[in-house]
């Protein structure tokens, strides 16, 4: 843990910790090697149902798809506005989609067998081990968002792309390289994470320095070493931690925990180990730009957008996607620079790089991109949420009703408030987000005085993006 | 005894995957025989028409079709001359007809909703023996 | 088993090729079993130049139409707008020729009883030709000119209509009770009738519901029921007076057209009728 004098608004203590596991049933829940092979082969059934809902139904209607309804409704909520602002990277936990490699790699589903892993064990060149690759392929599925959401065999595709990527790439790769460095959405989960109120940490320094081998790294007979190549004894960030439980096993001392905290605290980390970089602020910038073309293209008022997303025409189309990766690469992160060559210069820092202004005072655009995505989501949840009920009675629409709910209309709720809620959301993290920007420019400067001239062109930024959204939120 | 959970996991995986496709798969195509007289799939005429195009039913029994509608457009089912029709059948939604055929011969159906360029073709043939 | 290079070139060759034959099977399978579906094909009903015309004052002169090939036009039920036609007249068979100044059609369908007179529960037996009045009209114009902008020109000859107007016999003991009473703005008593002009009502529409009776009244016609068939012949000018009303014609063009026919025996009236698809009027 970072310790900071830093308060959060000047009230919030950035070093307040409340550990879930000091409760003996939980840990044991969390030692346990049922936890959470269990959730992940329950899940995997729930993805073999999704699979052949998004198998089976074709090009029908979305609307009443399992396929679609439950992965880009409710998991996408679910993961938006609470897994990953919540519980950081907790369906990395429980994502069915690594189990095949797992078992290949290891040989045992269950038990832990000693020794070297299978497969060929490759080491994930050094030049891609961040999140560039990630961010390529995260704008690239969202080329096809206008499909996928709509053609259940669409997201047949993409998630067979997924399931059979991560099961190669795990056979020629060490661990949970797919997961780490190619799942399209392990980026913005790790990226969003670092603003969660959980966290995966060792709890005592001093048991950690004298214990060796460090079985949380190398496994022992309880569990395996940190399939995320981390070392859980002294990482400080959300970011790559898949929240696996192994590092909780592995350890004999029980010094593994995982905590609740104020949310944000890992913005203001920025270690040798775990540096802020560009590849995290690009994710940043991308995350911010889909939200905006995707509010624009789903829930906004432009018809023809809409059929440009579609793919209705392929010009139309091949607009969209150049648009898409123009606006996402260059234009966000373009106009954040002018932002950011402005706060260096009214600071009147002449020491600190340009470039570690624009990539330090990115990560505000954290909290302000997760609230962003929040309101965007419950823009999709209220409207289409009684779909759900309908597919979990009839998944595959072949006359089913399994739970009485089959005839439900589409119903949706709230829809009156909705830009409020959406609004309030986004107040909230756009506080967040300058709360936190206020203690980057404090790192970034050299005194207070540099800090606050220097945080007046982001706070303005982050004025304008949250403005922009209330516009289109509330109208 | 101790109890051997590497065995117990690798099974709870075979049965939420091979063994959940193949018993969906199994139990539906037995439940549609085993529930219904017939099945019919509406398809606007490009993509497909109602199929299969002729369905056939016993003459005198008590009859349960199954329409699925499996387009992105409603379409709807009218058997004129036993004067039985499902005005609409929105996309992605099923219906059932029951009826007892008290004649024999070959039944016209048709689509009640304007669903294509074609819709006047989205028609298919009853019959009954 | 020690996983080796060779395995893993091999797991991800059998495993792309079967994603890539399962998802060519879902996609073929993607709306269902595949079928192979006809192109559209439309009847067309030919209407060749002739320096004959016709007067149908004194019949619709059958010899005269013996020798022009006609069109067979399957009918379906009018199952879409609500009352749904209850029997079907499966079939019309049409011929069609023109002058220089006129069009002729005619329309023969089976129907084992006449019906010329209307009471309660009798309604009268039908025939209706419709022409859309854009030339670009969506197929959906079908539905009384619904989408068309301009909507559709209809042409009404109904037994009642050419009983009253060639035998000046009244038809209706006690009620009219046909749903078409266009003649409100002309009422001063109830029941009061404009004087008929022609067997044949010359219609206006743009959707269901809103068929019109037009302010001139353009096309003639006449029936007669013999043997168990209806044969009924319309005549109208080939241009047309008001370009907004009525439909254009001209020699070597072509036009869309439906049918609709009437069995009042079965209970046909209103939109309780069969009806045709388009099919192509080609003037050669």
């Amino acid at each position: 843990m970072i310790e900071t004098k830093d308060k959060l608004f000047g009230i919030v203590d950035l070093n307040a910790r409340f550990e879930l596991t000091k409760f003996k049933p939980v840990r044991a829940v969390l030692k346990s090697r049922w936890m959470p092979l269990l959730p992940i082969l329950i899940n995997l059934f729930m993805f073999v149902i999704i699979l052949l809902a998004a198998f089976t139904g074709g090009l029908s209607a979305g609307n009443y798809n399992f396929g679609i309804m439950i992965v880009w409704i409710l998991w996408w909520v679910l993961l938006m506005m609470m897994l990953v602002p919540g519980f950081s990277r907790a369906w990395c936990m429980v994502c069915p989609f690594p189990i095949f490699s797992d078992w290949a790699q290891r040989t045992r589903l269950f038990d832990v067998k000693p020794g070297k892993l299978g497969g060929l064990g490759l080491k994930w060149p050094k030049k891609l081990s961040n999140m560039w690759v990630m961010n390529i392929a995260f704008l690239v599925t969202t080329f096809f968002s206008g499909f996928m959401t709509v053609l259940p065999i669409a997201t047949f595709i993409l998630l067979g792309i997924i399931i059979i990527g991560a099961f190669v790439i795990g056979l020629i790769f060490e661990k949970r390289t797919f997961c780490l460095y190619l799942c399209p959405v392990s980026g913005f989960q790790g990226l969003y994470s670092q603003f969660a109120t959980v966290e995966v940490r060792r709890k005592d320094w001093e048991i950690c320095k004298n214990h060796n081998p460090k079985t949380c790294y190398v496994g022992n007979e309880k569990g395996y070493g940190c399939p995320w190549n981390r070392t859980p004894f002294d990482f400080q960030k959300n970011t790559y931690c898949g929240m696996c439980l192994e590092c909780l096993k592995t350890c004999p001392y029980d010094n593994m925990a995982i905590n609740l905290r104020p949310p944000g605290v890992d913005l203001l980390v920025d270690t040798k180990r775990e540096p802020r970089g560009l590849d995290e602020a690009w994710k940043a910038f991308i995350m911010l730009g889909i939200a905006i073309v995707f509010y624009l293209a789903f829930q906004g008022p432009w018809g023809f957008f809409k059929d440009m997303v579609r793919g209705v025409t392929l010009p139309g189309y091949l607009g969209y996607i150049a648009f898409h990766t123009v606006f996402n690469l260059l234009i966000i992160p373009g106009v954040f620079f002018v932002f950011a060559y402005l706060s260096k210069r009214l600071s009147g820092n002449t020491e600190v790089p340009l470039k570690s202004v624009f990539t330090n005072f990115a990560y505000t655009l954290i909290p302000m991109g997760l609230g962003v995505w929040m309101g965007f989501s419950v823009g999709i949840l209220l409207p289409n949420g009684s779909y759900i009920l309908r597919v979990l009675s009839d998944p595959f629409a072949w006359g089913w009703n399994l739970f009485g709910t089959a005839q439900i209309p589409w119903t949706p709720v709230l829809t009156g408030i909705m830009g409020y809620i959406q609004g309030a959301i986004l107040i909230v993290f756009f506080a967040f987000a300058v709360g936190y920007g206020w203690l980057l420019a404090k790192q970034i400067y050299a005194d207070v005085k540099q800090a606050k001239r220097g945080f007046i062109p982001i706070l303005t930024f982050l004025t304008l993006i949250t403005l922009v959204f209330l516009w289109l939120f509330v109208g | 005894m101790k109890i051997k959970n590497e065995p117990i996991a690798v099974a709870m995986l075979i049965l939420g995957t091979i063994v959940a496709i193949i018993g969906i798969l199994g139990f539906e195509n037995y439940r549609r025989s085993a529930e219904y007289t017939a099945e019919l799939t509406a398809r606007a005429t490009e993509y497909g028409n109602w199929y299969p195009n002729t369905i056939t039913i016993p003459y005198g029994k008590p009859a349960k079709i199954l329409i699925r509608n499996i387009d992105v457009v409603s379409h709807g089912f009218a058997l004129p001359d036993f004067q039985i029709a499902v005005m609409e059948i929105k996309a992605g939604e099923s219906a059932v007809i029951e009826f007892t055929p008290d004649k024999k011969g070959v039944f016209p159906f048709v689509c009640t909703i304007w669903c294509s360029n074609r819709h006047m073709e989205m028609r298919g043939q009853l019959v009954v023996e | 088993m020690k996983i080796t290079k060779p395995i893993v070139i091999a797991i991800t060759l059998v495993l792309t090729i079967a994603f890539v034959a399962l998802v060519y099977f879902g996609m073929t399978r993607a709306r269902g079993a595949p079928v192979a579906v006809p192109p559209l094909q439309r009847a067309t009903l030919v209407s060749h130049y002739k320096t004959q015309s016709l007067d149908l004052t004194q019949d619709v002169a059958l010899a005269d139409w013996a020798d022009i090939p006609g069109t067979a036009v399957e009918l379906v039920y009018q199952a879409m707008i609500p009352p749904w036609s209850k029997g079907l007249i499966p079939a019309v068979t049409a011929k069609s020729f023109h002058n220089d100044t006129e069009l002729y059609v005619y329309v023969t369908w089976k129907d084992e009883s006449e019906n010329r007179a209307l009471g309660v529960g009798e309604f009268s037996d039908a025939v209706a030709l419709m022409f859309p009045l854009s030339n670009d009209a969506p197929p959906s114009t079908l539905m009384m000119g619904f989408m068309g902008k301009q909507g559709v020109n209809v042409w009404h000859w109904q037994a009642t209509q050419d009983t009253e107007f060639w035998s000046k016999k009244s038809v209706s003991a006690d009620a009219y009770s046909d749903f078409l009473y266009p003649f409100e703005e002309q009422e001063t008593l109830t029941i009061a009738k404009s004087p008929l002009t022609s067997a044949v009502s010359d219609l206006l529409a743009v959707k269901v519901t809103t068929t019109t009776a037009k302010a001139t009244q353009n096309v003639q016609g006449r029936g007669v029921w013999d043997k168990g068939a209806w044969h009924v012949v319309f005549k109208r000018a080939l241009k047309a007076t008001n370009a907004k009303e009525d439909a254009a014609f001209a020699h070597g063009a072509r036009k869309l057209m439906a049918f609709a026919a009437w069995s009042g025996d079965k209970g046909d009236r209103g939109g309780r009728k069969s009806i045709s698809d388009w099919v192509q009027l080609e003037f050669r």
